[in-house]
């Protein structure tokens, strides 16, 4: 019926399908069946009311029939009269496809699903005339867009008039002050020299002023005092430290993945440290922008050194270090929410542009279609920053060998292959000595194997014998069905396992014992047969005498009858009467069939023969040999056929001897000569060849190679950093609301329309595009000065001049004094891009100097200080805290770190216990772990390192005031104080040398006062051990003062 | 012993010292108790969450048809994204048989849970959106698979406030420090105080979990009281000279928060004063019950002093292999202690307004992996309510005949959450954070409320 249904178009089809039904039927059936469902459970959704409540789903409505056969957001068509399974409503509705289910909360019933089946087929008649509206695309104006502030050029502002004209002493204090004097404000007073070298220290530093540092500027009465401390501040290796943290909380950061699977990112670091320098090196920051999203497309300067270019690439880490799901099952959905977080990244960090919100629809405020984020996102598809997207998905990395390390890689190289060298000649030499002395003895190999091949042909013979009574004398063989033990835990099993045979088994460790009467004492081989899928060795005793720590210790096969075979377990003397033999398995016991006990007397074979001499490894070889002769008619092994044949043929004194004197005649030419001498015969080296060695050869084997080790531990390994690369470069289509199966209109790689840069050139056909994004970002592009001059200037004085830093769309804030940040933007592009210059002149402003001091009357009109009528007291930071608890100690450890995580590549981390956070380097370089940051970190607002953070929040809460209390950090800290304070008898001394310690002051007269009687109160009330009393008191004494407000504040 | 008014608490502002992102919330007290957008049925959360992914049809949603049809295809079609592949349906090695009033199904490895049918609402049609650990723990925590959200706690308190100003307004105990680990439990990016406070890990013995630093490390109290007294004299004369500033002044008070918490937690986590009979309901007698015991015992007790949001976790319940004894194996740790929960709390008068929610990230399949295991499946998994605001004894919802996919009443993780905020009183279209230029939801652009479900 479908077939016919398809090759008939829908009009005439409703006709042809239905036979017997008409038209009218048709819309009857439409009537009554389907329209009430459709009004039922999809129009409140899909129809002309829900369009005008804004409630339209998918764009599709149902309410018309030229609506119901077209197309909604998906582009696939609803309803294809006449073929039901290309009508996507139909596959909805069947609730087959999970990511398409409709109505969207309950499963149609059964009956109607089949309804709308039917009605498809009969071609969908449908009696709802009427047009859809022409859907207006709502188009974004640019022209118009540009006039928004933020995408305008920065303009050269005038400077305003003042009345207070002393108060300037930069620029762009004019700007400050103008406001404030339209506001009937005045600045607050200078802070004092004191306030002002701790704000400056801490600002560029993150550190305290050491007593000498303050002493010097307090005496320095020059006027330019103060640019000398910010220059010798900007020239200090802890700037970068401080100020390429700031960054880093820009890049989202972290040591490790942090999203599902949380695995150590080991080589992040270098990226870290690669931000520290560019800030200690004042890298201009355009040069900065360009390295982190291109810097391996970037032109080398001509003879700059090797690790310059490692740099460069280096710095793309900023778009491969942020969070990722890594085990995510739709490896495509991965692919693009990974080019999602570095586009958002890239978006606000340099342009203060939420990207991300574009990525399912035209961004709602901002001047952003779908078509820029798919423009922009092919750019990263273009980009390999992922080996795979497999779970768990590899990130790439690269190599940042140096020259020099690939000449010490090779010299080391260079020894190791001597050395290999010489481990390969000590065992050939050591080999030809072995293979000479055992060929020597090879009619001994071949008496053993002869005599070991004969054993099941005994068996066998032994068997017979017993099983016909009238043969022979059964006195000599003794064979015992192993389930008829005398005693013991095991158990019998004559079904399964046991079948047709009767087995010994058992459930756990076990011990049996048998009794075993002989008639003659005397040698005898003791055969078992068994099955074992799994080795289950066991203690084999005679008599009470350990003859076989690992007996039944074969793997034979599976555990049942079919793998039962025979083995050799032990050779041993038996008294006559009664012997005991006893089994002791730690285990179960393998599946015990028999054991069977034979003489090994004359005249079986020869009793003076011995094996000591023989390698275990060619006597097994040369068995299997003997084997292979059977098969064999030219081998010359035959010639001893007939010891096989009847398996008592005696192999005595005399038939030994002469076997040994037809080897020792052999010749070249003689087969049985090229038997013994071939590579792969009997004397055939294993691999190992050592195991065939004397103990002092082994030895000397193993020193060889133990110095073959030491020399390769000394190759250097080869750096690796993350980073990502070119890739197969390829336009993106736009993806409907974010979905990758829903595309639409291709979206040609390209930037962000609004900003018009007519000096970048368009993305390319042979590059991901990354390298004109960079350029088109810093050339002429309104944001990107202003966007970083905003964070500087926020990064010194709390707020931002924008108070949105990462936002400067319509719902970002504006500036509250938009003159000053294009001054500033203008100065910074200026300056060359150089961070340092700006914050010469930020530092040098009268605005910057200004005191923390309150004003009731300014509060009350600005409480939250946009005007900058005084300078914003802030706290201390995460790592300004730390740092300071270490430094006042004197128990930091100064210096750039690698990575000090103990992690491997791709290691899972988790929690925050990690024993490196508790070492001395400063707090830049301890390991960011995603989902488990150092506690201190957490406490003080470090932040969620898996998102960019311009402004990390400044809170105060009970867990600070906890941490100050009980945390060991403070308590060390405290205690090494308390130490010095306590071994200085002078207490106002003592008072003095923590005031100086820890608030970088002297005591006034009060506060001496009151720390002698606090820590002379706690003494007195100590009940014993003064010494430890006094330290105890000290050291209460320095927790509160670190816990103050004056040392947790910056004025 | 505890300070539940949240009057003279004004002047113990936990300032925000955040830009104009940060509070839309105008309060001078981010942690005040606040109204919410309607009466609420619920004031505090207990939520027992289960980690790895629970069975549906080995729990609580028996199906017949999968018990008939096993080794058979499954006859529908498989989802496009699978995290493993499976094979054939497989029956669950359980027996099932109908408790209470209400006739719930359960299987024999939920006896106790089960015994209490009729006090739970169970939803059969729970569905998520990701088949992977971390996305599908993320998205029933935060409301999002992909990215950083805040999660649900930090919302509640976000919206309402604390109710406790002696406490932390949002714990965890015992999280996995997995799949996610912390995201499962931060505020994002809303302030900070809404961070839930982690008690112990997941391997930490639950008598020694403890809010962080709140151990005193042996200092004696009267040294630290003298401490602080030193430091709020040298803290006053420090603001005083400096005029008004509300961080100062919060950061003095918070100090006296500080160790006022640090005497009421520890009294809380204190059981000496349990009855031997309380203690037995929960399990803390046999070492099997111990640890979860004592975690539902704790969220007892948290919730009781007003702590919004208790979340208890239980691992591992991700059985590719093996599910026979794993299932059993993990249900037998934490079916006396749940039964003995609700029981406790509703004996208490306490699930009136306490609403406690039982889930998992994600089902599991009801094709096997290999003939005794099962691979993740976010398309159909149970879910049990209990208290404040929620029907007793109904089950709402159901799957496919075989159990893989839920199809009547289909409740979505968002759809979870806005009925969760609902019952506080918190409608979810409306509890608002604007970040990174956006107006953010716990529920993002999803959500319907479950009105089928409420009293």
């Amino acid at each position: 019926m479908r077939r016919l249904a398809k090759a008939i178009l829908p009009a005439a089809g409703l006709l042809a399908v239905t036979g017997n039904l008409t038209a009218d039927e048709g819309i009857e059936f439409f009537e009554k069946k389907i329209r009430p469902v459709l009004i039922e459970h999809c129009y409140k959704c899909h129809s002309a009311e829900a369009e005008e409540k804004g409630k339209l789903k998918g764009k599709l409505r149902l309410d018309l029939r030229e609506a119901i056969r077209g197309r909604g957001e998906s582009g696939v068509l609803s309803v294809v009269p006449g073929k039901p399974d290309e009508s996507n409503l139909y596959r909805a509705i069947t609730y087959l496809d999970p990511e398409l289910v409709m109505p969207p909360k309950t499963r149609l019933a059964k009956g109607v699903v089949a309804d709308f089946k039917r009605w498809i087929e009969m071609g969908a008649p449908d009696p709802r005339d009427g047009r859809l509206a022409k859907a207006e695309a709502k188009r974004i104006d640019f022209a118009e867009a540009r006039k928004f502030w933020a995408f305008r050029k920065p303009s050269e502002p005038v400077l305003p008039e003042v009345r207070a004209g002393a108060w300037p002493r930069e620029d762009l204090d004019f700007f400050i002050l103008a406001q404030l004097e339209t506001n009937q404000l005045k600045p607050a007073p200078a802070a004092a020299k004191r306030t002002l070298i701790r704000r400056a220290t801490y600002d560029l530093t993150g550190l305290p002023p050491t007593m000498e540092e303050i002493a010097d500027f307090l005496a320095d009465e020059s006027p330019d005092a103060f640019r000398r401390v910010v220059d010798r501040l900007l020239a200090s290796p802890h700037y970068g430290e401080k100020w390429g943290r700031h960054w880093l909380d820009v890049a989202r950061y972290a040591d490790s993945n942090g999203l599902d699977e949380n695995l150590a990112y080991v080589n992040a670091f270098r990226y870290r440290n690669y931000v520290i320098d560019a800030f200690n090196e004042d890298k201009p920051y355009d040069q900065f922008v360009r390295e982190q999203i291109a810097g391996d497309l970037l032109k080398p300067s001509g003879d700059e050194p090797e690790t310059a270019r490692h740099a460069r690439h280096i710095a793309t880490g900023f778009l491969s270090v942020g969070a990722k799901m890594l085990a995510e099952d739709d490896g495509r959905k991965m692919e693009m929410d990974i080019i999602d977080e570095q586009l958002d990244t890239l978006g606000r960090a340099f342009m203060g542009m939420t990207l991300g919100c574009a990525r399912c629809h035209d961004h709602k405020f901002d001047p952003i279609p779908t078509s820029d984020y798919y423009a922009l996102a092919g750019i990263l598809k273009s980009t390999h920053t992922m080996d795979n997207h497999k779970v768990v998905a590899q990130w790439h990395e690269i190599e940042v060998g140096t020259a020099a390390l690939r000449a010490k890689q090779a010299e080391v190289d260079k020894a190791v292959g001597g050395q290999k060298k010489a481990i390969d000649q000590f065992k050939a030499g050591t080999t030809d000595h072995v293979l000479q002395q055992a060929r020597k003895h090879a009619a001994d190999y071949l008496i053993q194997a002869l005599i070991q091949s004969r054993k099941s042909g005994q068996i066998e013979f032994a068997i017979a014998q017993l099983e016909d009574k009238t043969k022979r004398d059964q006195a000599e063989f003794i064979l015992i069905e192993a389930e008829t033990f005398t005693r013991g835990n095991g158990l019998r099993s004559n079904e399964n396992y046991g079948e047709g045979i009767g087995i010994l088994i058992s459930s756990g460790p076990t011990e049996v014992e048998y009794d075993v009467t002989v008639a003659k004492a005397g040698n005898y081989d003791l055969h078992i047969r068994y099955a074992a899928q799994m080795a289950r060795p066991g203690k084999l005793r005679v008599n009470g005498d350990l003859v076989n720590k690992k007996a039944t210790g074969s793997v034979t096969g599976t555990w049942y009858p079919d793998s039962q075979t025979w083995h050799l377990e032990g050779t041993f003397p038996l008294n006559t009467g009664k012997n005991v033999i006893k089994f002791s398995w730690p285990t179960p016991t393998p599946h015990i069939d028999k054991l069977l006990f034979m003489p090994v007397d004359k005249p079986v074979h020869g009793e003076a023969f011995k094996t000591t001499h023989l390698h275990a490894t060619f006597s097994k070889q040369w068995v299997e040999a003997v084997k292979q002769a059977a098969k064999d008619a030219k081998s010359p092994l035959n010639e001893w056929r007939a010891y096989l044949d009847d398996p008592l043929k005696p192999i005595d004194d005399a038939e030994i001897e002469s076997i040994r004197d037809r080897f020792a005649k052999t010749a070249e030419g003689d087969p049985l000569h090229q038997l013994v001498h071939k590579k792969d015969g009997p004397f055939k080296m294993p691999k190992e060849v050592e195991k065939l060695f004397t103990k002092a050869d082994q030895d000397k084997l193993k020193q060889l190679q133990a110095k073959l080790g030491e020399i390769e531990k000394t190759r250097p390994a080869t750096p690796k950093a993350m980073a990502v690369r070119e890739g197969k470069v390829q336009n993106l289509k736009v993806h409907l609301r974010g979905d990758y199966m829903t595309q639409g209109e291709l979206a040609p790689r390209g930037y962000l329309q609004v900003i018009a840069n007519k000096n970048a050139s368009a993305p390319p056909k042979d590059g991901s595009g990354r390298a004109g994004f960079a350029k088109w970002l810093t050339g002429d592009n309104p944001l990107t000065a202003r966007v970083m001059a905003n964070r500087i200037w926020l990064w010194h004085f709390g707020q931002g001049i924008v108070r949105t830093p990462d936002n400067f769309g319509t719902l970002g804030l504006r500036p509250t004094h938009p003159e000053l940040l294009d001054w500033l933007a203008l100065r910074f592009v200026e300056s060359g891009w150089s961070v340092k210059q700006m914050h010469r002149i930020i530092m040098n402003s009268a605005a910057y100097r200004m005191s923390t001091e309150f004003s009731e009357q300014a509060y009350e009109m600005d409480p939250d200080n946009k005007l900058w009528w005084r300078f914003n007291r802030r706290r201390l930071q995460a790592e300004e805290v730390r740092d300071s608890l270490l430094v006042t100690g004197d128990s930091i450890e100064w210096g750039m770190k690698d990575q000090l995580m103990g992690y491997n590549p791709r290691q899972y981390v988790s929690q925050n216990d990690h024993p490196y956070f508790f070492g001395s380097s400063r707090t830049v370089y301890l390991p960011v772990i995603r989902s488990g940051t150092f506690d201190v970190l957490q406490a003080f607002d470090f932040g969620d390192p898996a998102v960019i953070q311009g402004q990390r929040s400044s809170t105060v809460g009970a867990a600070q005031a906890l941490f100050m209390m009980n945390h060991d950090l403070v308590a060390k800290a405290s205690g090494r104080l308390a130490k010095r304070a306590g071994g200085n008898p002078n207490l106002v001394g003592a008072t003095h040398q923590l005031y100086a310690d820890i608030l970088r002051r002297e005591p006034n007269e009060k506060e001496t006062l009151r720390a002698v009687q606090f820590v002379s109160q706690a003494l007195d009330q100590a009940e014993a051990d003064p010494p430890k009393a006094t330290e105890q008191a000290w050291l209460s004494l320095a927790r509160v003062l670190f816990s103050s407000n004056e040392f947790m504040f910056l004025d | 012993m505890l300070q539940k008014s949240s009057a003279g608490f004004g002047a113990l502002a936990l300032a925000s010292l955040l830009g104009e992102e940060a509070m839309t919330a105008a309060t001078n007290n981010p942690l005040a108790s606040r109204h919410p957008h309607f009466p609420a049925k619920a004031k505090r959360i207990i939520f027992l969450f289960m980690h790895g992914g629970v069975s549906q049809v080995d729990s609580f949603d028996y199906r017949p048809a999968l018990q008939r049809d096993t080794g058979k295809p499954y006859p529908g079609k498989k989802p496009r994204i699978v995290s493993s592949s499976t094979g054939n349906l497989v029956a669950s090695p359980y027996s099932f048989k109908q408790y209470g009033q209400c006739g719930q199904w359960a299987s024999d490895i939920f006896p106790h849970i089960a015994s209490m049918s009729d006090d739970l609402c169970f939803i059969k049609s729970m569905y998520g959106s990701n088949s992977r650990h971390g996305s599908a723990l993320l998205e029933l925590h935060t409301g999002s698979d992909t990215f950083i959200r805040p999660s649900m706690g930090s919302w509640l308190n976000y919206g309402l406030g604390f109710e406790n100003q002696n406490l932390p307004g949002y714990i965890t105990f015992k999280p996995t420090g997995t799949h996610g680990g912390m995201n499962a439990w931060s505020s994002a990016f809303l302030p900070a105080h809404y961070h839930g406070v982690q008690i112990g890990t997941n391997a930490t013995p639950i008598e020694k979990a403890k809010i962080p630093f709140i151990d005193r490390n042996g200092k004696p109290l009267s040294s630290q009281r003298r401490e602080l007294d030193l430091l709020a004299q040298i803290n006053r004369e420090h603001l005083s000279e400096r005029g008004h500033d509300n961080k100062l002044e919060a950061r003095i008070n918070s100090f006296e928060l500080a160790f006022r918490m640090q005497a009421a937690a520890p009294e809380i986590q204190n059981i000496d004063n349990e009855t031997e009979a309380t203690k037995k309901l929960y399990g803390l007698d046999d070492p099997k019950t111990r640890d979860f015991g004592r975690q539902c015992l704790m969220a007892r007790r948290y919730s009781e002093a007003g702590v919004r949001f208790v979340q208890c976790s239980q691992g591992y319940w991700d059985a590719h292999g093996g599910l026979k004894n794993n299932h059993r194996d993990v249900a037998g740790k934490v079916d006396k202690p749940i039964a003995g929960l609700i029981a406790d709390m509703k004996a208490r008068g306490l699930l009136e307004d306490t609403l406690i929610l039982w889930g998992t990230e994600f089902g599991r399949t009801p094709v096997g992996q290999g003939s005794d295991g099962r691979d993740h499946n976010p398309h159909a998994m149970t879910f049990f309510l209990a208290g404040a605001g929620v029907k007793p004894g109904i089950a709402y919802g159901s799957t496919d005949d075989h159990g893989y996919y839920a199809t009547e009443n289909r409740v979505h993780f968002h759809d979870l959450q806005a009925t969760i905020l609902h019952l506080f009183g918190l409608d979810h279209k409306r509890l608002t954070y604007r970040y990174a230029g956006r107006d953010f939801r716990l529920t993002d652009v999803h959500g319907d409320v479950v009105n089928d479900i409420l009293t």
